[in-house]
C-alpha cells in the first residue's frame, strides 16, 4: 500500500504527433460485429462479461441444487429417530459437503456472476475492465468446483464440518485425501474470487459513464465495492490457512502441531479472520441488489443513500474485528469475553441502519406486489428473526449453552437463507427478463415464492426448537422419544415443501425460455441503467455512453427514453480502430479520462486456468512431475496473454462535449490497470499480514518454543534489509520514468537491474534462513513460509522486470507505453516492502534476547 | 539517590484514587498555553474545546494515577487520547493535506513502539519519555486523522491499515500468556486483578472499545464525504 490508489500528479498529456501505433483490430468488422459472442465452441473463448456472469450465475444454481439434494439427504436421515439411511461417515460427508459447497462454491459466485454481469450494465460500460481475468477466474472456479465434487466418486469425501477444524484435518486425524480435496479444490476455487474482487474494484472506479461521481453511483455499486474490498482482505487468511495446513498434511511442517509449538487454535483464527467477514460478504451484495429493487417497486428513491452507504462501509470494517466471537468456547480470556458479547451485538447497529432504510423506503410509497417484491418482503421478514437470535446468540452465557445445538443451525440459516437465498431468488425473478428477453410468471413464481417462504419457516422454526430441547448438531441419528422426534419430521417436511418451491422456480424458468411474453423496454420500471435498451441487451451494452447527470438516471433523464436505445447521444460512437473500447473514467469524480481498450475473444484464460487446474489436481495426486508441466502451461498461458502491443500513445476523438478527444489507455496512476494492480497489492499485503499474524501468534503463545528456534543468520537479514531498499529505489525510479516518457534503453537498463537486485534479494534471503530447520519448531516453519512468500513474490517480480526488458530490447514499445513499466513499479514497490519486513522480522527474531 | 517518582505519582491504592489529581504546574500552563494558541487558529471552536477539555481530563483526573497502577488505565487513557480526542481535534483544524499512508505508518510505528516492554519502562522513569510518548502518540494520531478527513476517498488504505495493526496488537496483548510490563507486577493486586487479568482487560478493551471508536470515526467519514460530495438531489418519479 505504498501508493494511493491515485493522485492528483501531473501527468505528460498525449503526445500531439501520435504516431498510428495503436493495434488495429478487427478491420473487415463493424461494429457489432466485433461486439458479438464468437459461434460454436469458440464461445468458450468468450471474455465477454454478460457470457461469463450467466456462466458464474447457471454454474452456482447447479451447485446450489447439488447442495440441496445433499441437504435433502440429511434431513431424511433426520427424519425419524435411530433412522438407518445413511451411516455416521456418510451422513459426516453429507453435511460436510453441503456447507462447503454452499458456502464457497454457491453463495460467493453466485455474487460474483451478479457483479458480472451487472456492473458494467449499471455504470454505463461496455464490458468489464479485465475481461480475460473474469473469464479466468470462471474457469479455475469451476475446475476447483468439480475437484471438490469429485472427492465424491473417490469416496474421499470431506467429512470433518465445513470449518475444517485442526487438529481433526491433521493428516494423524484425517488420513486419505478427503481434508486434501477440500483445501486444494476450495484454494483453486477462491482464486475466483479474489479475481472477481479486482476486477470488481477496478471495474467501479476505473469505467464509469461520463459524469457518473461515487455519489451518483447505484447503490449497488457501493455493496459491490465493499464487498470486493472485504473479499480482498478476507480470503487470503483463509488461503494462508489452506496452504499452510496442506503444507504441514503434504511435507509434515508442525504449523498447528503442539508438540512442536504450532496451536491448533491458529487455525480457528484464520479461518474465522475469514468466516465472519464472509457471512457479510454473502449478505451485502444481497442487499446491495434489494436496495436496487425496492425503490424500483415504491417508485421513489433510495430513502437514505448517504447513511446505507456509511453503513455499508462501516459493517465493512467491522465484520473483521469480531471473529473471536465464533470463539467464545476455546477457552479465551474470561475477560474478553463479555467484550466480544457487547460487541457483536453493535453489528446490528450498520444492518439496522440499512434495514431502517430500506423499510423507510417501503412507506414512501405504494408498493407494487410483484413476485421480486414478494421475495424482498420475505427477505426482510426472515433476516430480522436471524438477527434477533443472532443477538441471543451474542450473549456469552447463552452461547455456551446453544453452542453447537440446532438452535445454531437454524439461526445460521435464518440469516443466510433469509439474507441471501430470498434476496437471490427475488433478484434472479427480477433480472433473468434482462438474461433472456423473456418474462416469467407471475403466478408461478407467486407459488414459488409461499412454497419456499412458508417450507422454509416450518424446517428452520422448528429447529430452534429442537436446539433448546438440547439436540446437537451434526449428529446422524437420535434416540427416541426424547421430545425430537416430531420437530423433526416437522422439519424434514418443511425442507421439501421449499424443495417444492425451488423446484417451481426451475420448471417456470425452462418454461419461460420458450413461451413467456417477450419483455419490453424497461419492464419493470425501474431507474438504473441496466435497462436502457430492450433486452436482450445488443452485445456492445451502449451504442453510445450516455452522460450521467443523476443516480435515478432512466427517471430524471428524459433524453435516455424519449427516443430508441441505439440513438441516445453520447461518447464512443464512432469506433476508431475496430477495437473493442468503453470510456474510462476518474475514479472520483466520474470525468471521463481515458478511452479504455478491451479484449477480444481469446483462449488464453482457459489454458491458464487449465494449467492451474492440472497444477493442483497433480499436486492432489503426488504427481509432481505433472503439477511441473500444469504450472509451465499456466504460465504460457499467461505469457501469452500479455504479450500483446499497448494501446497507449494515441489519442482519439470520443464524441462529447465540443469534440473532446482523449487519451487511450493513459499512462497514469487512475488507469484501470494502476487501479487493479493496486487492488492486486492489497491481496497480497493481506495474504503477508496473515503470516506475519501467524508467526505473531504463534511467538506470542509459545514463547519457549520461539527461543529455542535457531536464529536466521543476523547479517544476511541484514543485507536482504539493505537490498529491499535498493529495490524500493530502483521500482520508484522505473515509475517515474515510466510517467515522464524517458528513454527507453535507460528504461531497459533498469529493467536489468531490477532482476540483478532480485535475484540477489533472493539469495540473501536464503542464505538468511539457511541456519533454520523447518522441521524443528512451528516458529521456524512459519519463518520459512515467509520466506517463500517474499521467494514467491521475488519470482513474479523478476518474470516480470525482465519481460519489460524483452519488450523494449524487441521493439515492441515505442516512447510513452510507459504502463507495463508503471504497473511493475508499484508491484516492485511492494515486493520491497514485504521483503523489508520480512528482514526485519529476520533481524527481531535473529538477536539473542 | 532519591528514586524517581513517574509524572503521575506511585501507584495509587483504591482507596486513595480519587483523591489523586494532578495538578502538575507545568501540566497547566502547558495546557492553558495550548489553549490560547488553538483558539487562535481552531476553525471550529466548539470542537476544539471539546478535544482540549478531554485531553486536560486524560492527564490531571485521577485517569492518569491509575494508569500507574493498571496497565488497562493506561490503555484506556491512550484510546480516549488516539481515537476520540484527536480525530476530534483533526476536526478542528484547518484541512491538511498530507499522504494519508505514511502518516498512518508513522502512527502505527509510535503506537507499537510505545507499548513495548523497555521503552513503556522508560516512559515510567523520566518525564521526558513520558511525555515524548504522549505527544508523539497524540500528535501523530491527529495528523492521521487529519489526512484522512482532507481525503477521505484515498485514505481507505490506510484506514484499513491502521485498523488492522490496532486490531493486532489488541490480538496480541488478549492472548498474551504472561504480563509484559514487569512494573505492573505488584501494582494491582490492590485491585483483586492479577497482573495478567489486567493486560487481557486491557488488551479485550482496545480490540473492543477501541475498534468501536475507530468504526465510529470511519462512518463519519464517510457520511461526510459523501454529504459534502452530494449535490442536493431533486427527485422523484417523471
Ligand atoms: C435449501 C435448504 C437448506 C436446508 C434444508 C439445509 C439444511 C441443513 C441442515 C439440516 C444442516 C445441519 C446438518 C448437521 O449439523 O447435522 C445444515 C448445515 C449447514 N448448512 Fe444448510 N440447509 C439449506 C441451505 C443452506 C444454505 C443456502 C447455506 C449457505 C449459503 C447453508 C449452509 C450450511 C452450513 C454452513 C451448515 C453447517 C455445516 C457443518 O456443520 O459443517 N445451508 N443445513
Ligand atoms: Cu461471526
Amino acid at each position: 500500500m505504498t501508493d494511493a490508489p491515485y493522485d492528483n500528479n501531473p501527468v505528460p498529456g498525449p503526445r500531439d504527433d501520435a504516431y498510428d501505433m495503436a493495434p488495429k483490430g478487427e478491420p473487415d468488422k463493424s461494429f457489432e460485429e466485433v461486439w458479438a459472442t464468437p459461434p460454436g465452441v469458440k464461445v468458450l473463448s468468450s471474455v465477454s462479461h454478460r457470457v461469463v456472469g450467466k456462466r458464474f450465475l447457471i454454474t452456482g444454481f447447479i451447485f446450489f441444487l447439488i447442495a440441496g439434494v445433499l441437504a435433502l439427504l440429511v434431513r431424511l436421515q433426520l427424519l425419524v429417530s435411530e433412522n438407518t439411511f445413511l451411516d455416521s461417515e456418510t451422513y459426516n460427508q453429507v453435511f460436510t459437503m453441503h456447507g462447503t459447497i454452499m458456502m464457497f462454491l454457491f453463495a460467493i459466485p453466485m455474487l460474483e456472476g451478479f457483479a458480472v454481469y451487472l456492473i458494467p450494465l449499471m455504470i454505463g460500460a461496455r464490458d468489464l475492465v479485465f475481461p480475460r481475468l473474469g473469464a479466468f477466474g470462471y474457469y479455475c472456479y469451476l475446475f476447483g468446483g468439480i475437484i471438490v465434487l469429485s472427492s465424491f466418486l473417490f469416496d474421499a469425501a470431506p467429512a470433518g464440518g465445513w470449518f475444517m477444524y485442526v487438529p481433526l484435518s491433521t493428516s494423524q486425524y484425517t488420513e486419505g485425501l478427503s481434508a486434501d480435496f477440500w483445501l486444494i479444490g476450495i484454494t483453486l476455487a477462491e482464486i475466483a474470487s479474489v479475481t472477481a474482487a479486482v476486477e470488481i474494484i477496478a471495474a467501479i472506479l476505473c469505467s464509469r459513464a461520463p459524469g457518473m461521481s461515487l455519489t451518483k453511483m447505484p447503490i449497488l455499486m457501493w455493496y459491490l465495492l465493499v464487498t470486493a474490498f472485504m473479499i480482498a482482505i478476507g480470503f487470503p487468511p483463509l488461503i494462508i490457512g489452506s496452504i499452510l495446513l496442506e503444507a504441514e498434511r503434504l511435507l509434515g511442517l508442525p504449523f498447528f502441531d503442539i508438540s512442536l509449538g504450532g496451536d491448533p487454535l491458529l487455525w480457528q483464527h484464520l479461518f474465522w479472520l475469514f468466516g465472519h467477514p464472509e457471512v457479510y460478504i454473502i449478505f451485502l451484495p444481497a442487499a446491495g441488489m434489494v436496495a436496487t429493487m425496492l425503490p424500483v417497486f415504491v417508485g421513489k428513491p433510495l430513502f437514505g443513500y448517504g447513511f446505507a452507504v456509511s453503513a455499508v462501509i462501516t459493517m465493512g470494517f467491522l465484520s473483521f474485528g469480531l471473529w473471536a466471537h465464533h470463539m467464545f468456547a476455546t477457552g479465551l480470556p474470561i475477560m474478553s469475553l463479555s467484550l466480544f458479547s457487547a460487541a457483536s451485538t453493535m453489528v446490528a447497529v450498520p444492518t439496522g441502519v440499512q434495514i431502517f432504510c430500506f423499510i423507510a423506503t417501503l412507506t414512501l410509497g405504494k408498493p407494487r406486489l410483484t413476485v421480486p417484491m414478494l421475495f424482498i418482503l420475505g427477505f426482510l421478514f426472515i433476516f430480522v428473526l436471524g438477527g434477533l437470535t443472532g443477538v441471543m446468540l451474542a450473549a456469552v452465557p447463552f452461547n455456551l449453552q446453544a453452542h453447537d445445538s440446532y438452535f445454531v443451525v437454524a439461526h445460521l440459516h435464518y440469516v443466510l437463507i433469509g439474507g441471501f437465498v430470498f434476496p437471490m431468488f427475488g433478484a434472479l425473478y427480477y433480472w433473468v427478463p434482462h438474461f433472456t428477453g423473456r418474462m416469467m410468471s407471475e403466478t408461478l413464481g407467486k407459488w414459488a415464492f409461499w412454497l419456499m417462504f412458508l417450507g422454509f419457516n416450518l424446517a428452520f422454526f422448528m429447529m430452534h426448537l429442537t436446539g433448546l430441547r438440547g439436540m446437537p448438531r451434526r449428529i446422524a441419528t437420535y434416540p427416541e422419544g426424547i421430545g425430537w422426534d416430531r420437530l423433526n419430521m416437522l422439519s424434514t417436511v418443511g425442507a421439501f415443501i421449499l424443495a417444492a418451491g425451488i423446484a417451481v422456480f426451475i420448471v417456470d424458468f425452462f418454461r419461460h425460455q420458450r413461451s413467456g411474453p417477450k419483455t419490453g423496454r424497461d419492464p419493470w420500471r425501474a431507474a438504473t441503467l441496466e435497462w436502457l435498451y430492450e433486452p436482450r441487451t445488443p452485445g456492445y451494452n451502449f451504442r453510445a455512453i450516455p452522460a450521467i447527470r443523476s443516480r435515478e438516471p432512466l427517471w430524471d433523464q428524459p433524453e435516455l427514453t424519449d427516443r430508441p436505445a441505439a440513438e441516445v447521444d453520447g461518447a464512443l460512437r464512432i469506433s476508431h480502430d475496430h477495437r473493442r473500447e468503453t470510456i474510462g473514467c476518474d475514479p472520483v469524480t466520474g470525468e471521463p479520462i481515458q478511452i479504455l481498450r478491451l479484449p477480444h475473444p481469446t483462449w488464453f484464460p482457459l489454458i491458464s486456468a487449465l494449467g492451474l487446474a492440472v497444477l493442483f489436481a497433480a499436486t492432489l495426486a503426488s504427481l509432481y512431475w505433472l503439477s511441473a508441466i500444469g504450472g509451465l502451461i499456466a504460465l504460457i498461458g499467461l505469457t501469452g496473454w500479455i504479450w500483446e502491443p499497448s494501446d497507449s500513445g494515441v489519442t482519439r476523438e470520443t464524441g462529447l462535449g465540443e469534440g473532446l478527444s482523449l487519451p487511450v489507455n493513459v499512462v497514469d496512476r487512475k488507469s484501470h490497470l494502476h487501479v487493479g494492480t493496486i487492488g492486486t497489492i492489497l491481496i497480497l499485503y493481506a495474504l503477508f499480514a496473515s503470516l506475519l499474524f501467524a508467526g505473531l501468534f504463534l511467538w506470542n503463545v509459545q514463547p519457549e518454543f520461539a527461543q529455542d528456534t535457531a536464529r536466521p543468520a543476523r547479517i544476511f537479514a541484514l543485507v536482504s534489509a539493505a537490498l529491499s531498499v535498493i529495490l524500493f529505489a530502483l521500482s520508484w525510479m522505473t515509475g517515474r520514468r515510466a510517467l515522464s516518457q524517458g528513454s527507453l534503453a535507460a528504461g531497459m537498463l533498469i529493467n536489468l537491474l531490477t532482476g540483478v537486485a532480485i535475484v540477489a534479494l533472493g539469495l540473501s534471503f536464503f542464505w538468511a534462513l539457511l541456519p533454520v530447520d523447518p522441521y524443528s519448531t512451528a516458529f521456524a516453519a512459519v519463518g520459512w513460509a515467509m520466506g517463500a512468500y517474499v521467494a514467491a513474490l521475488l519470482a513474479v517480480s523478476l518474470y516480470w522486470t525482465l519481460f519489460n526488458a524483452l519488450r523494449k530490447a524487441t521493439g515492441n514499445v515505442v516512447l510513452g507505453q510507459g504502463l507495463p513499466d508503471l504497473l511493475l513499479a508499484a508491484f516492485g514497490k511492494a515486493t520491497a516492502v514485504m521483503a523489508g519486513i520480512t528482514a526485519v522480522a529476520f533481524l527481531v527474531a535473529g538477536t539473542p534476547q | 539517590m532519591d528514586p524517581y517518582t513517574p509524572f503521575c505519582g506511585t501507584p495509587p491504592l483504591p482507596t486513595e484514587l480519587l483523591t489523586r489529581w494532578t495538578f502538575d504546574p507545568v501540566l497547566i500552563a502547558g495546557l492553558i498555553a495550548a489553549f490560547a494558541i488553538g483558539m487562535r487558529y481552531t476553525i471550529e471552536r466548539k470542537r476544539f474545546t471539546g478535544a482540549w477539555a478531554l485531553v486536560a481530563f486524560l492527564f490531571i483526573s485521577p485517569l492518569c494515577a491509575a494508569s500507574m497502577a493498571l496497565f488497562s488505565a493506561r490503555v484506556a487513557q491512550h484510546i480516549l487520547l488516539t481515537l476520540v480526542a484527536a480525530p476530534l481535534l483533526a476536526a478542528a483544524l484547518p484541512k491538511l493535506r498530507l499522504p494519508p499512508m505514511p502518516v498512518a505508518v508513522v502512527f502505527a510505528v509510535l503506537f507499537w513502539f510505545w507499548h513495548a516492554p523497555a521503552p513503556y519502562q522508560a516512559t515510567l522513569e523520566s518525564d521526558l519519555t513520558y511525555w515524548a510518548m504522549h505527544l508523539s502518540l497524540f500528535g501523530s494520531a491527529t495528523l492521521m486523522f487529519a489526512a484522512f478527513r482532507a481525503t477521505p476517498e484515498q485514505s481507505i488504505p490506510a484506514a484499513a491499515l491502521t485498523g488492522a495493526q490496532l486490531t493486532l496488537f489488541a490480538v496480541v496483548l488478549t492472548l498474551a500468556p504472561t504480563p509484559w510490563h514487569s512494573w505492573h507486577m505488584l501494582t494491582t493486586i490492590p485491585y483483586e486483578l492479577g497482573p495478567l487479568a489486567d493486560q487481557q482487560l486491557a488488551g479485550a478493551m482496545m480490540w473492543v472499545a477501541g475498534g468501536l471508536l475507530f468504526l465510529a470515526v470511519i462512518g463519519k467519514l464517510a457520511l461526510t464525504f459523501l454529504q459534502e460530495a452530494d449535490v442536493p438531489p431533486a427527485k422523484s418519479r417523471p
